[in-house]
């Protein structure tokens, strides 16, 4: 296991420098040039050839783009994020205040909507062709439709503004249940379609596993339904539900982007679009490192987990 | 049936299942009776679809959700005398599960789906020692699957309680399947084809375990296959099945030498015998199994029958009695009987 995961951690480093490449070269392919949003338009049309070429310089904007690319990776090999071009600040810093809160949306919604998930399916499918099934099916399938920011909207104004079950926006301070009290909305709304898309695939796992005839040996020994369903039926289903969550993980962190707009959350979401707009290279390149580093790592993660839950897999 | 004995322990009487679905109902088992005696082995013959693993599994009450038993009754005679009518108990209920695994163990057709994968073999045989003999401890419960291990002839028990099933052979599989059937020393041993899935020589090393069982144990079991080999090493007694009914039903000696209805008589033709030469020539039954929906009125093997009559179109023949312990359903046995000979 250990063999495995270090071969995996080094089977990365390419993958990272690719795909850290290709955003660096998307950056590039923006339209416009960034020196438009650091300097305002009147001072710009005053300075001179020589003093835009310093001041390039000066910001490590000059040369060319596979230069600056390595010149940015040296400095990440280092430590150094480097700093936004907007207002000379340590991106590393930036990154620290803004991250904890996307981080903490991320997770709350992965384990909410995985829960949320998981109960919904196995209730759906032990109750095969129920009302209750019926209900679930259709519900999951408007879940995976609807557009996260519409849903989003729509808890605001049903939830937070109507029935003020739930307060509209921004992180929770003073205590942990206001924390999770301004957590769950937003949660929610952001694992939406995961947790439709989740309960959907457990249904149909658990079906299939509840066909088997192991199922059919546990009750012949005389087990009770609860340890049918659960020990038998459900144990089994549990291992391709797992890497359905991770697989969609990702997901749930580029989404994160959209939801922390509509709920201002304080998290990287508008500080990213912002610097997307500005043509903000360092801060673009270490969000965008971080979200590539989440999903080969949950992709690892998946993979460790396959092994742990299904004995007949293993790692190599 | 003939006289109650003390030595039956498992009496089906006039047994009817039905299988609802797509608003169809498919008269499954349509009035079967039979005993499971003590110490005897009791093969159930029949071709796919009859109906043979149905009644296993209404005895344990396993039958899927849109089945129903509509009538007949299932009664299981306890070694104190007490008589539980399975056929009226809950289905998943306390006491069906109680039965089920102590009284009643089932062994089915597949070893490699029958087995839970994620677990190991020791923890499966284990759980359901733990389900019916509470209060041991935890290694008496491991000592005690091990040693169901090693009495099914298992090498290196000890090992293989903890390896997972996909690291077993067919033959392993459905060893450990018995293994943990016979762990609470049940009183009836179901096998539902149990060596389908195996080759010949691995078939014969789990007859062999059986018929030990039936010896040391003295366990009563029904065993269903659809090989006439297999019933002519195994049986004591033989119920042929053909759509939902028990066309004959007796000791094997007089099914084999004394075959009275024209479907046994027919199923016996059909088998090639070791030794008679390539030129042997084998009789199929004429005709195809008809379709459960559209079932013939009276005798259902009427339209493949040698000897069908008109009564036999439109009356299902009736149980008759041929010897003692030997019944058949078939109004012209007397003819079919002298002509077998």
């Amino acid at each position: 296991m250990v063999n495995f995961t270090l071969r995996k951690l080094l089977g990365m480093i390419p993958m990272l420098l690719i795909i850290t490449f290709l955003i660096y070269a998307g950056i590039e392919l923006m339209p416009g040039d960034v020196i438009d949003f650091l300097i305002p338009m009147d001072q710009l049309a005053e300075m001179t050839a020589e003093e835009v070429a310093a001041f390039r310089a000066a910001k490590g904007l000059d040369g060319p783009m596979i230069v600056r690319y390595f010149n940015w990776l040296l400095g990440v090999c280092k430590g150094d994020l480097g700093y936004s071009l907007q207002n000379n600040m340590p991106v590393a810093e930036l990154m620290m205040q803004k991250l904890p809160a996307t981080v903490e949306l991320s997770l709350a919604s992965l384990i909410l909507s995985s829960f949320l998930g998981i109960l919904l399916g196995v209730i759906s499918a032990l109750k095969k062709g129920k009302i209750a099934d019926n209900v679930l099916t259709v519900a999951g399938m408007i879940g995976v439709a609807i557009p996260q920011f519409l849903f989003g909207i729509f808890c605001i104004i049903l939830f937070a503004l109507n029935l003020q079950w739930f307060p509209v926006g921004q992180r929770g301070a003073g205590g942990l249940l206001s924390e999770l009290h301004h957590l769950f909305l937003p949660a929610f709304a952001l694992g939406i379609s995961q947790t439709a898309g989740v309960m959907r695939y457990s249904r149909s796992a658990m079906l299939d596993s509840m066909n088997c005839d192991y199922v059919k040996t546990a009750r012949a020994k005389g087990l009770p339904e609860w340890k049918v369903n659960m020990l038998h039926g459900f144990r089994v289903a549990c291992t391709p539900v797992m890497v359905l969550i991770g697989f969609r993980l990702p997901t749930l962190i580029s989404g994160a982007i959209v939801i922390e707009n509509i709920f201002q959350w304080p998290g990287v979401g508008v500080w990213f679009t912002d610097a997307i707009k500005t043509q903000n290279t360092p801060i673009i390149m270490s969000v965008g490192l971080f979200m590539v580093l989440m999903v080969l790592l949950s992709s690892l993660l998946v993979d460790i987990l396959t092994a742990v839950l299904d004995p007949r897999v293993k790692l190599s | 049936m003939a006289e109650k004995n003390n030595d039956v322990v498992l009496s089906v009487k006039d047994l009817h299942v039905y299988f609802y679905t797509n608003q169809r109902c498919n008269k499954v088992i349509r009035g079967v009776s039979f005993d499971i005696k003590r110490g005897r082995t009791l093969c159930v013959v029949g071709e796919s679809g009859c109906g043979k693993s149905v009644t296993a599994n209404s005895i344990l009450r396993l039958l899927p959700e849109l089945s129903r038993i509509e009538e007949g009754s299932i009664t299981y005679y306890k070694e104190d005398g007490t008589e539980v009518r399975l056929d009226q108990l809950e289905k998943n209920g306390k006491q069906m599960r109680k039965l089920r695994g102590e009284d009643i163990a089932i062994i089915f057709q597949d070893p490699m789906t029958a087995l839970n994968p994620v677990y190991t073999v020791g923890k499966q045989i284990e759980e359901m020692l733990k389900e019916h003999k509470k209060g041991m401890t935890k290694a008496q419960y491991k000592d005690a699957a091990i040693e169901d291990l090693a009495d099914m002839g298992i090498p290196a028990p000890d090992i293989r309680y903890g390896e997972y099933p996909h690291q077993f052979s067919g033959g392993m599989r459905q060893r450990s399947m018995i293994a943990m059937g016979m762990s609470c020393e049940p009183k009836i041993l179901l096998a539902d084809e149990p060596t389908t899935a195996l080759d010949v020589t691995i078939s014969a090393q789990i007859f062999d375990l059986m018929n030990n069982l039936k010896k040391e144990h003295n366990t009563a079991i029904m065993m269903i296959t659809h090989n006439m080999g297999v019933v002519a090493e195994m049986a004591d007694d033989v119920a042929v099945m053909y759509m939902g009914n028990i066309v004959e039903y007796g000791p094997v000696e007089k099914i084999f030498t004394n075959p009275s209805h024209p479907y046994t008589q027919a199923l016996l033709r059909s088998i090639p015998v070791l030794g008679k030469g390539k030129n042997q020539q084998l009789e199929p039954i004429r005709g195809s199994t008809p379709d459960p929906f559209k079932r013939p009125k009276g005798c259902q093997f009427c339209p493949r029958c040698d000897y069908a009559c008109e009564r036999c179109q439109n009356e299902m023949p009736p149980e008759e009695w041929v010897t003692e312990g030997h019944y058949v359903r078939c109004f012209n046995y007397k003819e079919v009987t002298e002509s077998g000979k």
